[in-house]
């Protein structure tokens, strides 16, 4: 009965009810005069209700969903041993006492062409035996890369990354992602994204410290 | 002698592919379980990008080192954080996705309880 009258479009107390309870709006809009004591109650548990509900979804819903926590802070840096353009294996290990900058790019990906003369002007500023700057190339070939850094230069040591597997050690899901790793081998920052010369070298100077 | 050895031999090829088999379908119940990066929205089992291949790819190395499902898991979780699990751990602020359900069906049981004795009267 009730089922039906609803379907129809008839209100029934059964369905009135629910909605009364859980709204309290009636109230406001009723031509009765409302008990008053009744109409507060009604108001807390809509509030009671709805409140909870409104805070999980403003604290869901203002949130970059494409923001992944840095997990990687704080860590020992994944040690990795890889091909550089010049055919030479580069070790993490056998840069330790140096500030390293880990940048993960490829020459498909727009965002790391405008974060170029960004690294560009980092290396102009620090002296190589205090910064290493390496370029780890991904999902990428050799000839591009060639190309992309004969016409733009190159401020890094250009290091091959086969099957995305130093990628996945660090936890990059994309290019391009920069890993600030101090003199002990710690990784201090990681930022995905594009870089800004007073960025990097603001986290440059935190690394100084202990 | 001889016997033996070929029985060796018979149940090395029949449990072989068998031990093939199921390494894949152990890779791909873990990879089942992991969010793509590039994707968000389905399991790296499922992902035609690069970076899901090869992390297909990593899981099956691992397993090869024999390492435990768990192990491998973690081993991702490490690295790209909880989120990584398309299913998050019952734990923490995690449970309420557990048990606010399970409440909101004992709330609208007892509701509908009165609700339909209310209304019966």
């Amino acid at each position: 009965m009730a089922i039906t009258g609803f379907l129809r479009g008839r209100s029934t107390r059964f369905f009135d009810g629910g909605v009364k309870i859980l709204t309290g709006l009636h109230l406001l809009t009723s031509q009765e005069e409302p008990d008053t004591s009744c109409f507060v109650k009604r108001l807390l548990l809509f509030f009671l209700i709805a409140a909870p509900v409104v805070a999980l979804l403003a604290f869901g819903l203002t949130r970059d969903a494409r923001e992944l926590p840095s997990t990687m802070v704080g860590k020992k840096a994944p040690s990795f041993a890889l091909k550089s353009l010049e055919g030479k294996t580069v070790t993490l290990d056998s840069l330790l006492g140096k500030k390293i900058l880990v940048n993960f790019w490829a020459t498909w990906c727009g965002p790391c062409y405008q974060e170029h003369p960004v690294l560009k002007a980092v290396r102009k500023k620090y002296p190589n035996k205090d910064l290493e700057i390496l370029g780890v190339v991904y999902q990428d070939n050799e000839k591009n890369v060639r190309e992309y850094l004969k016409e733009n230069g190159a401020p890094f040591t250009v290091l091959f990354d086969p099957d995305n597997k130093t990628g996945i050690d660090y936890g990059v899901g994309g290019v391009p992602e920069t890993f600030f790793i101090d003199q002990r081998g710690i990784i201090r920052e990681k930022h995905a994204g594009i870089l800004t010369q007073p960025y990097v070298e603001f986290i440059l100077s935190r690394l100084s410290k202990p | 002698m001889k016997k033996t050895f070929l029985i060796f031999l018979l149940g090395f090829f029949f449990t072989f592919p068998a031990m093939a088999q199921n390494r894949d379908q152990q890779a791909r119940a873990i990879a089942d379980q992991l969010r793509c990066p590039v994707c968000r929205g389905i399991p790296i089992a499922e992902s035609p990008s690069e970076l899901a291949q090869n992390m297909m790819k990593q899981v099956r190395e691992q397993l090869d080192e024999g390492k435990s499902e768990e192990e491998i898991l973690n081993y991702f979780v490490e690295r790209y954080g909880e989120w990584i699990l398309l299913k998050p751990k019952p734990k923490g602020i995690n449970l309420t996705l557990w048990v606010f359900p399970a409440l909101l069906l004992g709330f609208g049981i007892i509701f509908l309880f009165f609700a339909v004795r209310r209304w019966s009267k």
